[in-house]
């Protein structure tokens, strides 16, 4: 998908006018959105469609009831745990890559390709014959499915690292403990901070596919009761819960960690 | 005086290209060494060998008594570009070769303490806290030269540090490192293209031919520092430098 930029022409508004209309027409299409789900809803049975404010109440019902609240935490816990494993386990492999040359094909030639192509239901059926219904099923299952991408955004990393830098390390210290500490991790920071966040983003997406189908717990659980009882509206309104903590989250913490990092690494 | 660094019968190729056939030449210790040669001859790479950075085909590289594999403990370098971590203050990057060489074994705030008296003999007393951003080239160089320092080596390798430098920082830079030379007695491996940089700073000078390179003449000069370098001592070293590199008639600077 592209984006043009609007250009700007002698006599046009400028461009504080442009991103306001910008704007503006947004919020028309989101209100429009909504205005087409309460039209659709009025006409069809809520168990298929329910009406905005009823997927609202439900919305509310998630933080007031604490069993709700539960599930929520629950599956927050799920997304940061199986994160910061995917993180650990896929630059240690990546670093394993970067220090024996005769591991590269292995790792980026069969292991990611492997881990990538098997689709995250596959890995969470294979989680739950292995482990069962529980909690270390869904990690795993979510795990297996965020390493693939945590070792080439790592891996990435580690090839564009300034080789000068490197060799300044190495003429300074021979210790290849220090040199990752001190010049290696530091230098990568811009990739591991990007690594974690779109692990963040995908993380939601596969726990939820997880808990489904061998939780014990978290809101992919939650959604699976909600679909016996046909509760669509609870269906609708943890989607509506992960949107906002996913969009929050990214736009209010990663982002300004990612301004920061920025600032810091355009110094030269 | 003693040999401090000795290369003897050094070679080294890339696939089939041969850099070093059989090259040996001697450092004593405390002098200052100039290496000059023609472009592409290798002399960067010569510092690389020195240094233990890359291993030789053939031949021996001798340092402070010790093959180079084991006395990589007794040399710094100065990098042609300062290569400083943008996200450390000239501070941090001059205690950053001290974390990366001693750990542990040097606590914290004597490798500051070490870095804040290195940085003011070169002359950054007042922009210790200064981010390489901020600083022009020839201080990064001189956080540069703080942070070979630092770490307390007998031997420093500088592989043409003002060449990406003004003309005017860098004929301060030459008096500033002859100071600092004068005050540490360090043994100052120093690669330049220039023929007056040689002349200005060298005890002896290195000629190395183009590849596969070979040591062409060593020309040894006496004349004391500050030097004139319309002088006739360092007029005769020039022409005859030039007479090796190809460069008569040239004018250097």
């Amino acid at each position: 998908m592209s984006m043009s930029t609007p250009s700007i022409s002698p006599g046009s508004k400028p461009p504080l006018a442009v991103l306001t209309a910008r704007r503006v027409s947004t919020v028309i299409f989101v209100v429009a959105l909504f205005a087409l789900w309460q039209w659709y809803s009025m006409n069809m049975p809520p168990v298929l469609i329910p009406s905005p404010a009823r997927v609202f109440d439900r919305f509310a019902e998630l933080w007031t009831d604490p069993r709700n609240l539960a599930y929520a935490i629950d599956s927050l816990v799920h997304v940061v745990v199986s994160v910061l494993l995917a993180f650990v386990l896929g630059v240690a492999i990546a670093l394993l890559g970067y220090y024996f040359d005769v591991l590269d094909l292995a790792i980026y030639g069969r292991l990611t390709p492997f881990l990538n192509s098997f689709s995250s239901i596959g890995w969470a059926f294979l989680a739950m014959i292995w482990f069962g219904v529980n909690e270390g099923s869904v990690i795993f299952a979510t795990t297996i499915v965020l390493l693939p991408f945590a070792i080439i955004n790592a891996g990435t990393g580690l090839r564009e690292l300034d080789r000068e830098m490197i060799e300044m390390g190495r003429s300074f210290g021979r210790g290849a403990r220090r040199q990752i500490i001190w010049i290696i991790l530091p230098m990568m920071f811009p990739y591991l901070f990007a690594t974690i966040r779109l692990c963040f983003g995908i993380g939601w997406q596969v726990v939820l596919t997880a808990e489904l189908l061998c939780g014990s717990s978290g809101l992919g659980m939650l959604i699976n009761l909600a679909r016996q009882r046909y509760w669509t509206d609870m269906v609708f309104a943890v989607a509506a819960l992960i949107l906002i903590v996913v969009y929050l989250t990214d736009r209010i913490i990663f982002a300004a960690i990612q301004q920061r990092l920025r600032r810091r690494y355009e110094l030269t | 005086m003693t040999a401090i660094i000795e290369l003897d019968n050094v070679s080294v190729a890339f696939q089939r290209e041969v850099v070093y056939d059989r090259l040996s030449f001697s450092v004593n210790d405390g002098e200052f060494l100039c290496i000059v040669g023609p472009s592409g001859c290798g002399k960067s790479t010569l510092l690389r060998v020195i240094g233990d950075l890359l291993g030789v085909d053939m031949g021996g590289v001798t340092v402070a008594g010790s093959p180079a594999a084991k006395a990589w403990q007794e040399i710094a370098y100065v990098f042609q570009s300062p290569r400083l971590l943008p996200w450390r203050d000239a501070e941090a990057n001059v205690i950053l070769g001290q974390q990366l060489r001693f750990g542990r074994a040097r606590s914290m705030s004597e490798m500051r303490d070490k870095a804040r008296s290195l940085l003011e003999l070169v002359g950054l007393g007042r922009d210790m806290h200064k981010y390489p951003a901020m600083l022009s080239g020839g201080e990064r160089q001189r956080v540069s030269i703080a942070r070979a320092l630092a770490v307390e080596p007998r031997i420093v390798l500088m592989d043409e540090p003002f060449s990406a430098l003004d003309v005017t920082t860098r004929r301060r830079m030459r008096t500033e490192i002859v100071e600092i030379w004068k005050k540490t007695g360090k043994t100052i491996v120093f690669v330049t293209h220039e023929i007056d940089e040689a002349l200005e700073l060298a005890d002896r000078v290195v000629v190395l031919s183009a590849k596969p390179t070979r040591v062409l003449e060593t020309i040894s000069i006496a004349a004391a520092r500050p030097r004139n370098l319309a002088g006739p001592e360092l007029n005769a070293a020039r022409a005859r430098l030039s007479h090796l590199l190809g460069l008569s008639g040239h004018h250097q600077e």
